[in-house]
């Protein structure tokens, strides 16, 4: 019965290594570190551990969780697939300030003064499509079995804090994009491509999760609370 | 009374504002630089690599690059625009020991771009920008750069 708990204690691992991926370029942007240190000494240690997570999961039998995080990470990955069309499509219609990817990469591999090449590129769009599935990650266990319109939802606010970050204000273009050419060529780009990441992101979890039902993170922690209940002595 | 007051402030407000303005420009004067441009003989590659040699065969060293074009890659725009920061840890010695605040100057920045199928290097007379200083050791440094870079350039133009 201690199992719910271990699980649980995964789960809470899994999310807080997730989380960490989205938050280190706004954390680069804001002047604290260097994107190219925080990958080193955060991201690949971060990456490197949800896997291990995946296989240690499914070492201890708990197939379900382990198939929970691996489809989150897939769906994820799917759902930036959208994002990213419409992100292309943004920025060659000069909707966008700039390319993102090739951005991230110039800062990764620490060549701004240089500008990007090909493994700045490669390694720019990996870190970006690895937000996407650290983001799948973070949807799965947490809202898990909710109904697809919560992944919109779940891709506008995540388009919004973007938008209101030091990841956008540092280009030049003040919160939401407001400043960059007409004021709503940024935030109309960015919103729809967050939409379309929401609903990819829905539709590809329900595809993947084969109408498994998995646990979110509350009923997790209402199973680990009962079985605490039930091992309590009785005085 | 009041309108005595209101005299010794006034006075008191321009000296303020008067100290405070010479006060900054202690060790910096406003100059009003023009900046030299040369078209190269070569194109725009032949020129970053001649520019790279011709800085050594000065006795002086690439210390940074900005390849500005392909930065701005990133934004979507194409151009050939790229800039050099030159200089070698003697010279700097001597500037930074005389001034402290010589790092606005030093290391000297030169520009290569292309424009309708011409290429152009630019740059700041160093002597111009050095004078600014009060130093005299800063500002031999920057005619004694004015003579590394008009060297390069005799290489380069056409």
């Amino acid at each position: 019965m201690r199992h719910e708990k271990i699980k649980l204690v995964l789960v809470l691992i899994t999310l807080l290594l997730a989380g960490i991926s989205p938050n280190l370029y706004p954390i680069a942007q804001a002047g604290i570190a260097k994107l190219s240190f925080l990958a080193v000494s955060f991201l690949i240690p971060s990456v490197a551990l949800i896997l291990l997570l995946i296989f240690i999961t499914r070492a201890l039998k708990y197939t379900s969780l382990s198939k929970q995080i691996l489809v989150g990470l897939i769906a994820g990955l799917l759902a930036t697939v959208g994002l990213e069309v419409i992100r292309e499509i943004g920025f060659r219609s000069g909707a966008m300030p700039g390319d993102m990817p090739k951005l991230l990469g110039v800062l990764l591999l620490d060549r701004f003064a240089h500008g990007p090449n090909f493994w700045s590129n490669v390694s720019g769009w990996a870190y970006h499509f690895w937000n996407g599935a650290a983001f799948g990650i973070i949807f799965s266990l947490v809202f898990a079995h909710a109904q697809r319109w919560v992944a919109v939802v779940y891709g506008i606010i995540i388009g919004i804090v973007f938008m209101i970050g030091p990841a956008t204000t540092t280009l030049g273009i003040g919160v939401f994009g407001l400043e960059f050419k007409d004021g709503y060529q940024f935030l109309t780009t960015v919103t729809l491509a967050h939409i379309v990441f929401g609903i990819v992101l829905g539709w590809s979890f329900d595809k993947l999760s084969k109408h498994e039902s998995y646990p979110n993170i509350l009923r997790r922690l209402k199973n680990a609370m009962t079985v605490s209940k039930r091992n309590e002595p009785l005085n | 009374m009041k309108n005595r007051n209101f005299k010794l402030s006034a006075i008191l407000f321009m000296a303020i504002l008067l100290t405070g303005l010479t006060g900054f420009s202690e060790g910096v004067q406003a100059q009003n630089p023009k900046p030299v441009t040369i078209e190269s003989s070569r194109d725009f590659d032949g020129t970053v690599d001649a520019i790279k040699k011709a800085v050594s065969n000065g006795d002086m060293m690439v210390l940074s690059e900005l390849n500005q074009g392909q930065i701005l890659s990133m934004t979507g725009l194409q151009l050939n625009a790229h800039s050099f920061f030159i200089g070698n840890p003697t010279v700097g010695k001597k500037a930074f020991s005389s001034d402290p605040s010589a790092g606005l100057v030093i290391p000297v920045r030169v520009n290569v771009y292309e424009k309708n199928g011409q290429t152009f290097v630019t740059y700041f007379k160093p002597s111009d920008l050095f004078s600014a200083y009060k130093s005299q050791q800063v500002k031999k440094i920057g005619k004694k750069m004015d003579g590394v870079l008009k060297m390069m350039m005799q290489k380069i133009s056409k």
